[in-house]
């Protein structure tokens, strides 16, 4: 699958330019935004179609901007949205128009209102695949350990997401590695997107919009990451009225506010959460336990300002800290974003958005004893400048276009000391430069066909830091170090990213959809650890690390039952990544200079089926996920240059969620997974040195853990419910069957009978019951 | 960086259970095992051969016989071990001197194995300091062998320790990656806490950077450790386990305050 990429380029751009037919009648642009009656809060993918013109129709983008283009004339405009009951407005159309329409959700008592007409198969229609948009409304349902809604924890459910298991933040797409996923709130890059190890996700839930994942097959908007994008978009804040909203938990407490600082003009949020887990260690006998610290907490803020009717600027930040401190030892990490946005409307075809944004993700390792005091400290700073501009030339076309620039810092392990038993050696920055150009294009093609398809051009460039780069050969011995000065440009990687994605709707509610994508990662996490941990290195492509690579095909087939109220989807794919790192064996994975002699190149690839049943209305809701898949890799020097399993392998993966609303105060949720054991290596015999006996190892990863399975319940009991007041619990019960889930498996020898190996299972929770009481007023 | 996963696996130990599991092992064909340390103040030195077992299977208590194996320095000189006890071999006289490459060959069923260890300029083990613990009450003491590390030279360290009667079992390594040519003062840590009134009995052992090497890769296997155990690259040719290790070795006996 070769083609010339400069080529494609030219190829896709004339493709592009000349699929605008246009014709010389007199059309209109009508354009605006579609926002919520009740905050203001912009619609993300909110509806609007024209009465008269069967099919025509447009969605509203990101910021809740929408576009049509319509001969002169009377129109009736219906604007809708999941959740929302749809508004008609009659438009006389003799020029360009601006027209901003707010919709509200339904009253009280919703049980026999039929929310909006808006049509429930866009899974059907759209031309993406591979993508999974959550529902807020059953986000705050499905149940979840410690009771702390999550998004991350809610996507594994869907196929083709995997759980990296208990304690375990990191989530596989189509056989990717963690670091594969491209995790933005509000457009920033969130490098490590767990607390406490994984058990929650950095995102707080009450501060987050929307979240969408595309599995691979990204319009070209979005780069940087082999596997998926995680795009989540913050709250901006309560245009209309002051609010504050809350929960208190047993490990956990978050208190939101937003409100108006000028109403309909601009806006702010603030969204804090911290845990208080250390406080059960206060009950541990162990009198260092008693004295350590283990808590995360987090803050959201936004604030947003129309200026006129063409400009809104938005400012939002993250700031969140996890501290693990035990006597003598602490660690530190989190992340830092903050993003600058600035939309503006050129004309009623042209919306343009620029985003300045930083990123940075720290953590900080903390020795102390009498004398001595070390730290470990890693930084990793990008700054990110992206400018996106949507074009609507005519109610078959959306294009969008424009560049990205990312210039990143990486301190990996900076060590220093108080005291002079060591060398406090000052470790440069890694800096690189991740320059990209973009366009693409969403193309209604014909009532049956839709087509998104893009191209994607990245330049990747190592700058000189004024420290050695040390350059080796395959078998990992130093070959040659190098001197660039600050800034100087080393070396530039050149890629082109074509997209495709094409959807046929051979009937009302079926359809067959195709696509294929090339994406490029330029930084990498570099983890040898059972799961993942802060203190794993991130480092940027470089003279001996090339960029992955990985060129996916898919096919899926989708169908809506019973008047849309059962989607059923099937999708397969396969996956062929270049450039895939691992660490050779029995690697030195501390942060030493010479790092990437540690590590082997290979290639990967994984395959799969994945099949999603879901129904989406009446009392009972939920879906059942399934996923067959295969992900192997074959790196030069390991496993005798075989192909082995990676480690996120799973044959099997079922997830089962049902959420059952009694009534308008009692809903009932449950789930069940159960998934094969992550491919491990297990010793194949047994040898002593100096009478202490260790183990032999053959194959890499050719042997499973068992398999996992869990059921988790919870019940939301809304007490009150009124305009002004809103308050409910949440009940539920973690693995309320008590299996023990593996979480890693040791071996030792057996005291009782000679000669024999014991494996002992180490299994994290057997059944975590949680309260949680929620409030909003 | 081994270290800190477990102490991150403290707060795991406060909820976590575990429990013994069946689980089918594979068993892969006996390897044959060389464990060979000459040491610089010795002047007979020993080879011990024993063979890898099945994962339920028990240790050869007779070790290995009928190997032939050959000890020689850079300059040509040579001595051959010669079986004393099952699976124990001895060389006869045999000087060993600093900066020199060593080469052990063994030839066992057939098979020929090789290794070659360069003899460390020995650092000499000054003192030992004893500070106030962080784990387990006042009275615990964590162990600092004193030392002046040479400037320009990589320098190895591996270390043993005894506690009153008890032989501490685990993997001890240092190395001045990030202390070259200063006073060597980072504490080891091994599975034995010394209390005040204890004696404690340190030795050390300057190796070479692939005994290094095998040690470090042999402590990955460590539960907590690497994600992707594998056996470790020892220095000796050919299909089989285990190291050889031309080493200095000095010992230090102090009564923990």
């Amino acid at each position: 699958m070769r083609i010339s990429n400069y080529g494609c380029l030219a190829l896709l751009t004339g493709f592009i330019l000349c699929s605008f037919s246009t014709f010389s009648q007199e059309k209109y642009g009508i354009s605006g935004t579609i926002s919520d009656e009740q905050t203001g809060e912009g619609l993300i993918g909110a509806k609007v179609r024209v009465l008269e013109l069967n099919g025509v129709g447009a969605f509203a983008n990101d910021y809740g901007f929408y576009s049509l283009t319509l001969t002169g004339g009377s129109y009736h405009l219906i604007f809708s949205a999941t959740g929302y009951q749809s508004d008609t407005i009659t438009v006389e159309l003799n020029s360009d128009q601006q027209l901003n329409v707010e919709i509200g959700q339904p009253v009280m008592d919703v049980q026999e209102v039929t929310v909006s007409a808006v049509k429930k198969d866009d899974n059907v229609r759209n031309a993406q695949m591979g993508v999974e948009t959550l529902d807020p409304q059953v986000l705050a349902k499905v149940p979840v350990i410690f009771g702390e809604k999550d998004i991350i924890k809610t996507m594994q459910l869907t196929p083709g997401i995997k759980s990296g298991g208990d304690g375990n933040a990191g989530f596989f797409v189509r056989g990717g590695s963690a670091d594969q996923n491209l995790i933005l709130l509000d457009e920033a890059p969130v490098y490590n997107a767990s607390h406490l190890l994984g058990f929650f996700s950095t995102f707080n839930s009450d501060a987050i919009k929307s979240a969408t994942i595309y599995k691979g097959g990204q319009p070209a908007q979005f780069g940087g990451r082999l596997a998926s994008v995680l795009d989540v978009r913050m709250n901006e804040g309560n245009l209309k009225k002051f609010g504050v909203s809350g929960g208190i938990g047993l490990i956990s407490s978050k208190l939101n506010i937003e409100g108006p600082i000028k109403k309909d003009k601009s806006s702010f949020l603030i969204s804090a959460r911290r845990t208080y887990a250390d406080l059960f260690l206060k009950l541990s006998n162990d009198e260092n336990l008693r004295n350590s610290q283990l808590y995360f907490y987090d803050l959201n803020a936004k604030i947003n300002y129309k200026i006129g009717d063409k400009d809104r600027i938005y400012l939002s930040g993250y700031f969140g800290r996890d501290k693990l401190g035990i006597s003598g030892f602490g660690i530190t990490w989190g992340n830092a974003t903050g993003t600058l946005r600035w939309n503006h409307i050129l004309n009623s075809k042209l919306f343009s958005n620029t985003s300045f944004i930083v990123s940075n993700y720290i953590y900080d390792i903390n020795i102390k004893s009498e004398d001595i005091e070390i730290t470990i400290g890693s930084v990793l700073q990008d700054y990110n400048l992206k400018q996106e501009f949507q074009y609507f030339p005519n109610n078959r076309n959306k294009i969008s276009f424009g560049f990205n620039a990312i210039h990143h810092g990486i301190v990996p392990g900076q060590i220093t000391g108080s005291s002079d038993a060591i060398n406090a050696e000052k470790i440069p920055s890694r800096l690189s430069l991740e320059n990209a150009v973009f366009i693409s294009d969403e193309w209604t093609a014909s009532d049956r066909i839709n087509v998104i398809y893009g191209v994607r051009a990245t330049a990747f460039s190592l700058l000189g830091n004024d420290a050695n780069m040390y350059i080796f050969d395959p078998q990992g011995n130093l070959t040659d170090t190098m001197r660039y000065a600050k800034n100087r440009f080393v070396k530039t990687y050149v890629n082109i990213e074509p997209r495709l994605s094409a959807s046929f709707r051979y009937s009302a509610a079926a359809s067959i959809k195709a696509g294929y994508a090339r994406n490029v990662q330029n930084v990498h996490l570099i983890s040898n650890s059972t799961s993942g941990s802060p203190t794993d290195i991130w480092i940027p492509s470089s003279l001996n690390i090339r960029p992955e690579i990985s060129d996916q095909v898919s096919l899926g087939w989708f169908k809506n039952f019973a008047d849309n109220k059962y989607e059923f989807s099937s999708e397969i794919y396969y996956k062929a990544m270049q450039n895939q790192i691992d660490y050779k064996d029995g690697a030195n994975t501390q942060a030493n200079e010479v790092l990437e002699g540690e590590l082997r190149y290979g290639i990967g690839r994984a395959y799969g089926l994945e099949l999603y049943f879901k129904k989406t209305s009446g009392k009972f809701t939920g879906w059942i996920s399934y996923t067959l898949s295969r992900t192997e890799r074959k790196i030069n020097g390991i496993n005798n240059n075989e192909w082995y399993k990676a480690r996120q392998d799973r044959t099997h993966d079922v997830s089962l969620v049902g959420i059952y609303d009694i009534n308008d105060k009692l809903t009932l949720s449950a789930t069940f997974v159960f998934y094969t054991g992550n491919a491990v290596t297990f010793p194949t015999g047994k040898y002593q040195l100096d009478g202490q006996t260790f183990y032999v190892y053959s194959s890499r990863n050719a042997d499973r853990m068992p398999a996992y399975h869990r059921s988790d319940i919870a019940l939301t009991w809304v007490t009150k419910k009124t305009e002004r007041f809103e308050s409910s619990w949440n009940f539920s019960i973690y693995n309320f069957y008590g299996h023990q889930n593996p979480y890693i498996i040791t071996f030792e020898e057996s005291e009782t009978q000679p000669g024999k190996t014991n494996a002992i299972q180490t299994s994290l929770f057997r059944m975590v019951p949680s309260v949680s009481y929620n409030f909003r007023f | 960086m081994t270290r800190i996963i477990s102490y991150i696996a403290l707060f795991f130990v406060l909820l976590s259970c575990q429990k013994e599991i069946d689980l089918k092992y594979k068993d892969a064909d006996p390897k044959p095992v060389f464990e060979c340390m000459v040491n610089l103040e010795d002047t007979i030195h020993t080879l011990q051969i024993t063979r890898s077992v099945s994962l339920n299977g028990v240790y050869q208590v007779d070790g290995v016989t009928g190997a032939q194996a050959t000890l020689s320095d850079d300059l040509g000189n040579t001595t051959v071990f010669t079986g004393i006890a099952p699976g124990l071999y001895q060389s006869s006289v045999f000087h060993l001197d600093e900066g020199r490459t060593y080469t052990l060959n063994i030839t066992l069923d057939g098979k020929t194995y090789t290794a070659t260890s360069v003899m460390p300029y020995q650092v000499n083990l000054d003192d030992l300091q004893f500070l106030p613990g962080s784990f387990g009450g006042d009275s615990t003491r964590i162990i600092v062998p004193l030392r002046q590390d040479p400037a320009g030279v990589d320098n190895f360290y591996r270390f043993k320790v005894r506690i009153n009667d008890e032989i501490d079992q685990s993997i001890m390594l240092q190395s001045d990656e990030l202390s070259d040519g200063l006073l060597q003062q980072q504490p080891i840590f091994g599975s034995l806490t010394p209390k005040i009134g204890d004696t404690c009995t340190v030795t050390m052992f300057c190796i070479d950077e692939n005994v290094y090497n095998y040690f470090f890769a042999l402590l990955q296997n460590a539960p907590g450790g690497s994600a992707t155990p594998a056996n470790p690259p020892g220095n000796f040719s050919g299909d089989c386990l285990g190291y050889f290790s031309a080493q200095s070795r000095q010992s230090l006996t102090e009564v923990v305050e």
